[in-house]
């Protein structure tokens, strides 16, 4: 289990690319992914899963929102706000896309250096990450606070569908906690990072296994997710 | 299959052995235990207690339309509750959580030459998360009000409203119940993905994996993708119950009372139920699919044939499988349209299903048939699911559908398809590998005698249902009562189901017996007592290690399936033994 | 997707670690700004119609490009790995169009089975407490059903009409669940084996077998007797107060009638929520 001994055993003939890559790494033994390691494989076949659960919340909105007869609520006007005396439609929704792509943008660097062993950097790029992240919480519960005072409820609404406000209770909340629980897993992974437990081997709390930077860019592709769902979100519900 | 690896030399390990976490006591060794084959062994026996459950729940349901309303046990409410509860039972919490969990985690490891599923902790969790998730259910009976009693696709609006029985807890539960499950499999899902993908030996190529690996495999993909239709759907249900969101009801006016709801579409929640619901038939199938041409290829001694088409096969399934759900809801009310759309794929499925069986009787053609227990339930498989997929087909069609639809026909249909022929490799797939996991053969002539009760008693039961569905006798009824079109003899009819019913689930007493007794008196079985070439029985230990392979990985060098070669000192070959003699 | 990868990296862990200049996060970084803005002017100058469509779908969509092949690093990927992920969506996107279709028919039987889509329209206008002006938008059924709005468009917005009003609502679940067929037996349950005979009626479909009966009485009752009266729960409110003011004061005692009557709304008398339309019964002494 040295690393020396594999090292040497890892030199692989050169990998072909395109399609002939694609049929090279499907028929090869060991593994399909010759990119990817085992997180890496799986943090991506989750995120395919997930990926179905975020498109079956918005297309049962959309096929809720398509098959009422009452008129839907302009989500222009409902999610205004008046600042300094003028009402600007969606502009709380565009700070927190602004802030969430923000954020993402930190997360991708964050990866880069955490492969660099630059732990100071990838670790308060990820600390940065939490905290555009928390911000981003925070102003979705002043937006559902706001809503929830105008007098939208899961069950009803003053101007129209009841099921506008389900679904943005819903589909809101349910991204809403992607990112908290990424806030919570980037916290610890940017203390892992800071302490140095993947120079020095130390194990995992739970697993006991040895970690890698590798997990950084695991973690960096579930933050980038999120990320892409609030783009299919803000498209989708907001501007629709 | 050609030995390419071994012709042009075995490539490098490209990822570095795994440490395992080594259990420190007997609570983290049996209980708490990060080992794919104790989970499997846990999940299995949880799954097996859960479907003993259900089994008793379809003795209720049997003796109610045999005598109706001579027990008092089964009233019309309680009657609902035993049907919805069994049906759920037996479809996810029994057959996808021991096909997928039991002989997926036990098997996969072994197969592929892994010393553990990739991520043995998140394996751990997910049967306990599954273990919850079955508590919940079974909470759910000593609810107030019971449980639901919906039917097992807990269609609304009339799941969550007053007068379904369980409409109190039973529904929360039951829903809950299924989000965990969902939480739970997922976690256990990506490691049996993930383990095949990127965890095989060295030599392991995908097209070199054993048929039961594949079918798992591809069942397991199907249920990531699925389910996550399913945890919308409950998710949303359950918003529609608890906090009066009108997802899925419309404005309903009930006893007089205009209730809250209005504007949601009972539809969407079918889309969404069948978009899980019709890859979930599948997620049943096609592991047993696999482990069937393994059974067959074994006892036949013959190699399995059309590998590559079985492999395409299977994925051509998997595919397909999700562009077919609408079938289910021809009289649903959905958009007349979809009903060609759906009718055509649903007949195109049907082609590679017939390759795979054609596969299997050609295997068997001029094989060394050895009459095993597990090959007769092999061979009990391909007949009942050939019978089954053969009503699949008149269902399939939209104008036969029409009038069948909601008649016993269907019931017999699913039960041949999906729950005599599943539950038939179940038994057989354990009789096969019970040596693999205990060191014991089970015994021959108990074996014997639980096939032919069970293989012919199943014939008994869902055969004459088939009639009943033609002569329009209804499913899910309580009581039938005086009808125009039902003839008197049905009711005969239904008492000869019912003994036929209670004596196959009392014949699985012989099969209790069987397992337990065997553990401490059967025949010592050896590391390989089937003579078989893949390599969960080359292990060096029986039953496997910690680890499974003691201090080195295992070589691959062919296919799972040379038996009977020329030339070769056995008539079979492992897949990892070395070519000795230049590979044919 | 050729100039892949296996860059050998100084130890095993790293092997498959992607490094890339910054500046390429930043030039990334700097287009999500971009075109986020764009799709937010799109609203922000109230463009409307197919160009609105097409330019958000298409901000979103490169958006969601870049995120993918940049940040998540899926250009440099192998080809396997990128198709395994890819494609699989395919599935949800023939669910999307599939359920687009379908909702447009559900809408379709809505409107063509209730005549103008006002039995939801009034439910959801009692909801919202804002009769009149409200209703005229609510019904915005297809041209040739216009004619019959009108017609019906002035009464929809009177609650008193409620009769029409349940009658139409109890077609709505019908149409919408298309199902009486099949839900009829489960739904039978309760009242069993007598009460399934009906099942072929649409009145099942609203799903309750004990109603099936009352169904039918509340119909022919109600049109000849509009009696009941619905009311909007506003902050404040309890049912002791709507009491008193629906049969007079000093009958505030009679709030367990209105309970009663709402019995399917309200757990407990005592937790009312503004917004909640109540049923309130005749004052039966």
């Amino acid at each position: 289990m040295t690393e020396s001994a594999l090292t040497d055993s890892l030199e692989a003939p050169p990998r072909q690319g395109g399609w002939h890559g694609f049929a090279a790494d499907w028929s090869s033994d060991q593994r399909a992914f010759k990119s990817a390691t085992w997180g890496k494989a799986m943090i991506w076949i989750f995120l395919l899963s997930d990926t179905f659960i975020f498109s079956c919340f918005l297309l049962s909105y959309m096929t809720v929102r398509m098959s009422t007869t009452v008129p839907w609520p302009d989500p222009g006007k409902v999610f205004a706000l008046t600042i300094a005396g003028r009402e600007i439609p969606l502009i709380l929704i565009a700070i927190m896309t602004f802030i969430l792509i923000s954020s993402s943008g930190t997360m991708a660097m964050a990866v880069n250096f955490g492969y660099r062993h630059d732990r100071v950097k990838s670790a308060v790029l990820m600390l940065a990450t939490a905290a555009f992240g928390a911000s981003f919480v925070g102003m979705q519960a002043f937006e559902w606070t706001h809503l929830i005072l105008e007098g939208v409820r899961p069950w009803g609404n003053p101007w129209g569908a009841a099921q506008f406000g389900s679904c943005f209770f819903l589909i809101t909340g349910f991204h809403g906690t992607h990112v908290t629980i990424g806030v919570i897993f980037l916290l610890i992974t940017a203390r892992k990072v800071l302490r140095g437990d993947f120079e020095s081997g130390r194990r995992g709390f739970f697993t006991s296994r040895k970690g890698r930077y590798e997990i950084v860019e695991t973690m960096g592709l579930y933050w980038h997710f999120v990320d892409l769902v609030w783009v299919f979100i803000f498209a989708l519900f907001y501007l629709w | 299959m050609v030995d390419i690896g071994a012709a042009e030399g075995i490539p490098p390990a490209e990822v570095e052995d795994v440490e395992l976490y080594h259990a420190k006591s007997w609570v983290t060794k049996y209980v708490f235990c990060q080992d794919a084959k104790v989970i499997a062994i846990q999940y299995s026996i949880t799954a097996i207690s859960i479907g003993l459950v259900a089994l008793v729940l379809s003795w209720l349901i049997r003796l109610q339309l045999a005598f109706p309303g001579t027990f008092s046990i089964v009233t019309p409410s309680n009657y609902y509750q035993f049907v919805t509860m069994h049906g759920m039972i037996m479809v996810i919490y029994l057959l996808t959580a021991l096909f997928l969990g039991g002989f997926g985690n036990y098997l996969i490891p072994l197969m592929v030459g892994a010393r553990d599923m990739v991520f043995p902790y998140v394996n751990m969790l997910s049967y306990w998360v599954y273990l919850l998730a079955v508590v919940v259910l079974v909470a759910s009976f000593f609810a107030p009000g019971g449980p639901t009693g919906a039917g097992w696709t807990l269609y609304p609006p009339q799941a969550i409203l007053e007068g379904t029985p369980g409409r109190q807890w039973g529904i929360i539960l039951m829903l809950v119940s299924l989000i965990l499950f969902i939480i739970g499999f997922t976690m256990g899902g990506l490691n049996y993905v993930v383990t095949v993908l990127q965890g095989r030996t060295r030599g392991m190529t995908m097209m070199r994996l054993p048929l039961t690996v594949w079918g798992i495999f591809t069942a397991t993909i199907l249920a990531l993708l699925a389910f996550p239709a399913l945890f919308v759907a409950s998710v949303m249900m359950l918003f529609d119950r608890v906090l009066g969101t009108s997802f899925f009801m419309p404005a309903i006016v009930a006893a007089g009372e205009h209730l809250k709801y209005g504007g949601g579409s009972p539809i969407l929640f079918q889309h969404l139920f069948w978009f899980f619901g019709h890859p979930e038939v599948y997620i049943v199938a096609l592991p047993a699919f696999g482990i069937v041409s393994d059974l067959i290829s074994v006892h036949s001694r013959k190699n399995i044939f059309g590998y590559r088409m079985m492999v395409w096969a299977l994925v051509a399934i998997a595919v397909l499988s999700f562009i077919v759900w609408g079938h289910h809801m021809y009289i649903s009310g959905m958009n007349p349209p979809f009903g060609f759309f759906f009718a055509t794929s649903t007949l195109i499925i049907a082609v590679p299903t017939a390759i795979k069986v054609y596969n299997w009787v050609l295997t068997l053609w001029r094989g060394d048939i050895h009459l095993t227990v597990p090959m007769l339930f092999a061979l009990g498989f391909i007949v009942t699911f050939v019978n089954g997929g053969i009503t699949g087909l008149f269902l399939g069609n939209v104008i036969v559908d029409v009038p069948l639809s909601a008649t016993m026909f269907v019931v017999a249909h699913f039960h041949m398809v999906m729950g005599i022929a599943p539950i038939l490799v179940v038994f057989g797939g354990i009789y096969h590998w019970y040596p693999k996991i205990t060191g014991r053969m089970l015994n021959e002539r108990l074996g014997q005698i639980h096939f032919w009760i069970t293989f012919l008693g199943a014939y008994l039961i869902y055969f004459p249902m088939h009639y009943l569905g033609f002569i329009g006798v209804p499913r899910r009824y309580y009581e039938l009562g005086e009808t125009a079109f039902v003839p008197a003899s049905a009711a005969t009819l239904n008492v000869a189901i019912t003994a036929a019913a209670l004596i196959v689930g009392a014949a699985q007493t012989v099969f209790f017996f069987n397992v337990i007794w065997s553990l401490y008196k059967g025949k010592l079985a050896g590391g390989n007592p089937w003579r078989a070439a893949s390599l969960e029985w080359q292990t060096p230990e029986t039953p496997p290690g910690h680890g499974n392979w003691g201090k080195e990985l295992p070589v691959v060098y062919r296919w799972a399936y040379d038996y009977s070669v020329p030339g070769a000192g056995q008539d079979f070959l492992p897949q990892n033994q070395p070519p000795a003699i230049p590979a044919r | 997707m050729t100039q892949s990868t296996s860059v050998p990296g100084k130890n095993v862990g790293h092997q498959e670690g992607q490094q890339h200049p910054i500046k390429l996060y930043l030039i990334v970084w700097g287009w999500l700004f971009v075109l986020s803005t764009c799709s937010y002017l799109v609203d922000y100058f109230g463009i409307e119609g197919f160009l609105r469509w097409f330019l958000i779908l298409l901000f979103m969509i490169v958006k969601a490009g870049l995120i993918v092949a940049i940040f998540m690093h899926m250009a440099w990927e192998r080809l396997a790995l990128m198709y395994a992920i890819l494609v699989p969506p395919g599935a949800v996107l023939l669910f999307v169009a599939i359920m687009a279709f379908e909702s447009d028919y559900t809408h379709f039987t809505r409107v063509a089975f209730f005549g103008t889509g006002s039995a939801s329209a009034q439910t959801e206008t009692l909801a919202s407490a804002k009769p009149g002006p409200e209703t005229g938008t609510a019904t915005a059924p297809p041209d040739e059903l216009k004619k019959e709005a009108e017609k019906h468009g002035p009464e929809v917005s009177k609650p008193e009409v409620a009769s029409e009003g349940r009658n139409a609502a109890l077609s709505d679940s019908a149409a919408a669940t298309g199902e009486a067929g099949k839900t009829a037996p489960v739904s039978g349950s309760a009242a069993g084996a007598a009460t399934t005979g009906e099942a072929g009626t649409t009145a099942l479909a609203s799903g309750n077998a004990v109603g099936v009966a009352a169904v039918h009485n509340d119909i022919t009752a109600a049109a000849k007797a509009p009696e009941a009266k619905f009311y909007t729960l506003k902050p404040g409110d309890t049912l002791w107060k709507i009491a008193e003011a629906e049969y007079g004061l000093g009958h505030g005692g009679k709030y367990h009638l209105i309970f009663e009557a709402n019995k399917s709304l309200l757990s407990d008398p005592g937790k009312v929520h503004p917004g909640q339309v109540l049923r309130i019964p005749p004052n039966s002494g």
